[in-house]
């Protein structure tokens, strides 16, 4: 295997390793095998190869979208609000998406017990796997974090000096130690409290929940020029001391405004103090007794529930709404798997949320500073905004990319074995299940909350997206790859073509929104536009499962 | 078979509860030098979580495990030195090639990386392999992969060996050289603890039988002790008759009507 720079790193710190009771040699190994296997990971196996060399540079490409995502905080910097303002705001957004990276990708690092069973009847112990688990994660988090905060370094430092790049170098180290020691304890608070099934079920609502939030303020942020003319004075006050952004944004103040107030320098003190509390707490708490508990994951001892009668609502609509037994079959299959996977849960659940939250955040818009609640609803009303819908849209059609994928993929092997002739049941009756199940529910609560904020003048409007939105959705199922549902495995990063895709359906859903805003303007324009497009999505899905096996990737 | 000297594994009153539900109820258990273990049970008597306290994979046990002499609940792992393991579960990392694989388990346990590839190469070559040892894993077919798991749990001449299907994917030629390796470790001194659902190689091949059921030992002896405990001849059927199970006509009758039913 190959030497690593980090290893040489930690050669240096070997001694240290040792003391606190780390067999460094073994720690080295385990560290060096990780390093090797994550540079080859291995590409999802199925027979079109021009996803083939790309898992190289998945890394890499995942580092240049974070880079990309770290310029909004980057822009912040250069606004004209007090520092320690900016540097919160800026820290909050670091902060906040290292919090959902560590949560989203490295959980499955973190909790992994097959590694166990491989690693632990040799002479490892516990102790030194965990160290190598969260040095191997803190090794990724870094270069993460310098990419997320890379913009935001270069802009201040060009802006403030020299001052400014150290002290932010090291406050990065601080955060991202922070980030993973936080985020290790409350697993293991987690984990001390619940288990099994219970806990991998709270755990993935844990990391939905989060990914939300942070999607959700991550869009705030996007508003913080509508904001910046309320927040201009900043009175000192108790809460603050509780938030990590305010920890971290006070040594700039402290450092660049030379401004020694006790409540500057009592955060900037919280800055240093509290990672390395977290680690002592980290070494205290989690490394006892995280691996032991891991163990809970493995047991399930739960009996299954029989929720009788959405399972009887359930089949009464897939009788409904397919024409043939077999659809019907793979309408259930669809509804159970994508129903009780985790990982797609996962992937897809946040996704939703954000789709029914962005027409909300697009009426932000709707605000001028001045006018009250009553005004404001006017303005919306009276306004375009419920054109926001069209995100939701967006939103809502590149979830069906997902539909491909699964954790158990490599099941797949059933559908070769089954007497189909036509695989055209098993496409039919998974996208209605996925659109009955997911999006027509979505859509129906997004644009109900959009009606009752906007009126009902909207109604033909939602009822016209409505019908865009299947073409939407029909659109990006046609020009996806024909690929069994649940057939595949997750991309550990976003790939290629897939967000291809999603840029066309982006210019898709302008156009259709661009058409739409104009006939709106003419007298039938609207009736007449429903027609069209109701027609169209009849046509697009009626072509859309003219399949054969030999089109179909299995 | 000669009992002389320390019991090198020795378990005394061993419990082990997973939630509300009681495992392990109480085992008691003497192994000593050179020993074959037929270690046999029905499915959820408890067999691998007693090696996997034995391995450390598991914690949380009551009662006293001791490897070498050694208490293993004061927490350290030397004594893993001198262990081998071949799980049934096959668990290997797929994306490294054999080569990388063997290196590492040698080094974790001590070898040095030299002498860990050399004799990792010439193992893999006596058991005809030797052409993938450069090749990554995941492209080993099932008795490839198990060869591997074999010599990964060997490379480090371990004294104690547990063996969980060790033989599974493996082709008629090669079950009769592993069974032969087996019996000259015993000879030499090692101990192996050999589980397995395939009762005639247990039969064959063990000097020692325990079966374990619903968490307690139920038989531990020789197979021609066992077969003046019951009244039965092959193993299997001793199992059967230990277990208390003897529907087993009765229920693949069923199963075959169930199978055969007509449409409806």
């Amino acid at each position: 295997m190959k030497e690593f720079g980090l290893l040489k790193l930690l050669d240096k710190f070997s001694r240290v390793f040792q003391r606190s009771g780390v067999d460094y040699r073994t720690l080295r190994l385990i560290l060096q095998l990780k390093l090797t296997i994550d540079s080859r990971r291995v590409p999802t196996a199925f027979a079109n190869n021009n996803k083939g060399n790309q898992d190289k540079n998945n890394f890499k490409r995942s580092l240049f979208l974070y880079t990309f995502m770290g310029l909004f905080s980057g822009i912040i910097i250069v606004t004209p609000l007090p520092i320690f303002i900016k540097l919160n705001l800026t820290t909050g957004i670091i902060i906040f998406l290292l919090m959902s990276t560590m949560i989203s990708d490295f959980s499955t690092v973190l909790l992994d017990i097959k590694e166990k069973n491989i690693l632990l009847p040799k002479p490892v112990d516990g102790k030194t796997l965990n160290t190598a688990k969260v040095i191997h994660i803190i090794y990724y988090l870094f270069y993460i974090t310098l990419a997320l905060a890379g913009p935001s370094l270069i802009i201040g430092s060009l802006m403030y000096g020299v001052a400014f790049f150290v002290t932010f170098l090291l406050e990065l180290i601080l955060i991202c130690g922070f980030v993973v020691f936080f985020t290790s304890i409350l697993y293991t608070f987690i984990l001390a409290i619940f288990d099994g099934e219970k806990l991998k079920d709270i755990i993935n609502y844990f990391q939905i929940v989060l990914s939300v939030a942070i999607l959700i303020f991550y869009q705030l942020i996007g508003r913080v020029f509508n904001l910046s003319e309320l927040v201009v004075v900043n009175t000192p006050a108790w809460w603050h001391y509780l938030m990590p952004t305010a920890w971290f944004a006070a040594p700039f103040s402290l450092i660049l405004e030379q401004d020694t107030s006790a409540y500057i320098i009592g955060l900037s003190i919280a800055a240093l103090a509290i990672p390395i509390v977290s680690l002592i707490l980290y070494i205290k708490l989690v490394v006892p007794h995280f691996e032991n508990n891991l163990q809970k994951l493995n047991n399930s001892a739960g009996k299954g529930q029989t929720d009788s009668f959405r399972k009887r609502l359930h089949s009464k609509t897939a009788n409904l709404l397919c024409s043939s037994k077999q659809e019907r079959l793979f309408y259930q299959f669809t509804q159970n798997i994508a129903g009780n996977e985790r990982k797609l849960k996962l992937k897809l659940y946040p996704s939703l949320a954000f789709a029914a939250v962005m027409p909300f955040i697009f009426m932000l818009g709707a605000f001028n500073n001045g006018q009250t609640i009553a005004q404001t609803i006017q303005n919306i009303s009276d306004g375009p905004y419920h054109f926001g819908l069209y995100f939701t849209v967006i939103m809502l059609g590149s979830t069906v990319q997902l539909l491909s994928t699964s954790e158990n993929y490599r099941g797949a092997w059933i559908y070769r074995t089954l007497p189909l002739d036509s695989p055209v049941p098993i496409f039919k009756g998974a996208l209605k299940s996925f659109i009955m199940k997911f999006i027509i529910p979505l859509y129906l609560f997004t644009s109900i909350m959009v009606i009752l904020i906007a009126g009902s003048r909207v109604i033909p409007d939602i009822i016209l997206i409505f019908a865009n939105m299947m073409i939407v959705l029909l659109f990006i199922f046609k020009t996806s790859k024909r690929e069994l549902p649940f057939y595949k495995d997750f991309q550990f990063t976003q790939d290629g073509s897939q967000a291809g895709r999603v840029f066309l359906s982006f210019f898709v859903t302008g156009a259709l929104a661009g058409i739409h805003f104009l006939l709106s303007m003419l007298s039938f324009g609207l009736v007449a536009n429903i027609a069209a497009s109701t027609i169209i999505s009849v046509l697009l899905w009626r072509s859309s499962f003219k399949l054969t096996w030999d089109k179909v990737s299995y | 078979m000669n009992q002389t000297g320390e019991a090198v594994i020795k378990i005394s009153d061993l419990k082990m509860r997973f939630g509300d539900n009681e495992v392990l109820k109480g085992i008691d258990l003497d192994i000593y030098k050179g020993q074959i273990i037929g270690y046999i049970g029905p499915n959820g008597a408890g067999k691998s979580t007693t090696v996997k306290l034995m391995l450390g994979i598991l914690q949380g046990f009551e009662g006293e495990i001791r490897i070498f002499g050694e208490d293993i609940k004061n927490g350290s792992v030397e004594y893993k030195r001198r262990i081998g393991y071949v799980p049934e579960s096959a668990e290997v990392y797929d994306s490294l090639t054999a080569k990388e694989y063997l290196t590492f388990v040698g080094e974790l346990y001590g070898i040095d990386n030299a002498v860990a590839d050399a004799k990792a190469a010439k193992l893999m070559s006596l058991f005809g392999i030797e052409d993938v040892y450069h090749s990554r894993i995941s492209t080993y077919s099932k008795g490839m992969r198990q060869k591997l798991l074999i010599i990964s749990s060997l490379l480090h001449d371990p004294d104690i060996l547990f063996f969980d299907e060790p033989m599974s994917g493996l082709d008629a030629n090669s079950v009769m050289i592993f069974k032969e390796i087996m019996s000259s470790l015993a000879a030499q001194g090692k101990t192996i603890f050999y589980s397995s659902h395939i009762m005639d190689v247990v039969e064959k091949i063990s000097s020692r039988i325990i079966l374990i059921s619903e968490g307690r030992i139920v038989a531990d002896g020789t197979f021609d002790q066992l077969k003046e405990m019951s009244t039965e001849g092959s193993l299997e059927e001793i199992f059967n008759q230990l277990t208390g199970f003897n529907r087993h006509k009765e229920i693949a009758d069923e199963f075959i009507s169930v199978i055969s039913e007509v449409q409806p």
